[in-house]
């Protein structure tokens, strides 16, 4: 089947930039587009992640945080103007205007997270649970905080928001497209956790 | 030579020329060729340099009245 034939003019100058990595290419696109990532707890790093994510052509995206958004909202995925809001509702009405490849689901029926930001340590707050499309099987992941580098104490910046946003957004992409799990990351898998790898600083 | 597919990317400009091509490689199989009709000298220089890096061999050229024509044998 031609490439053409599968993504679109418009996907292939969305996703430019994509098709030129070696690491990704037409194939890794498209695999990319078949995908699906759940995102429980829209912390400040989580509303980041959804934001890379929903860039990257993830076909499906689905949010689970019925927390109220702060005030002053979540820049710069989610306006001021939504305060109070759902923040998954309020996330998925702010992606939706980002690329229109992403099929983006809110869920409803999620638990609602610890609170908490996912660079205090022992906090949980992120697990990205990664789902390739047609497969049953459903991966989460949460940083795990085995040294200060990993989880330094104290709230996020934004800076640091916007890093670790970038950082768990990365690791999904890479896990969507290698199958491979990332170092000093736990797996959370029907409430069971395992380390999947030592902590990169030691 | 059989060519299993040619692609005219005599209308795009960098970096959308190689993304044309590098897509069109993976649409056929390894050892077979790739013809790339191109247009201007930028193209002319870096689709063969960005094919060799990629592992693909460029088995030669040719200029005519349409642009030229390239071929290209994807990495097996």
């Amino acid at each position: 089947m031609a490439e053409e034939e599968i993504l679109t003019d418009a996907q292939i100058e969305r996703y430019a930039r994509h098709i030129l990595l070696r690491e990704v290419g037409g194939a890794g696109q498209r695999r990319l587009l078949a995908s699906a990532v759940r995102i429980e707890g829209l912390s400040p790093e989580g509303a980041w992640a959804a934001l890379y994510l929903a860039l990257a052509g993830v076909g499906r995206l689905v949010l689970a945080d019925p927390r109220p958004v702060p005030v002053g909202g979540m820049p710069p995925l989610i306006p001021a103007s939504q305060v109070g809001a759902p923040r998954d509702a309020a996330a998925l009405a702010a992606l939706a205007a980002h690329n229109p490849d992403v099929a983006l689901e809110r869920d409803g029926e999620a638990a609602p997270p610890d609170g908490g930001s996912l660079l205090r340590p022992g906090n949980a707050e992120l697990p990205l649970v990664v789902r390739a499309a047609g497969r049953a099987a459903l991966v989460g992941w949460t940083e795990a905080p085995p040294c200060p580098i990993c989880a330094p104490v104290g709230e996020a910046t934004p800076e640091a928001a916007a890093l670790a946003g970038s950082l768990a957004a990365s690791r999904a992409l890479g896990y969507l497209l290698f199958g491979a799990a990332p170092r000093g990351l736990v797996r959370l898998e029907a409430g069971r956790e395992e380390a999947l790898g030592p902590c990169p600083h030691r | 030579m059989t060519v299993a597919r040619t692609v005219d990317i005599r209308r795009y400009r960098c970096p959308m020329t190689w993304v044309r091509v590098k897509l069109a490689l993976e649409a056929i199989e390894p050892g077979e060729v790739l013809e790339v009709l191109l247009s201007g000298e930028e193209p002319a220089r870096n689709i063969p340099r960005s094919a060799v890096d990629e592992g693909h061999e460029v088995l030669g050229s040719d200029e005519g009245p349409e642009g030229t024509r390239l071929w290209l044998r994807k990495r097996s």
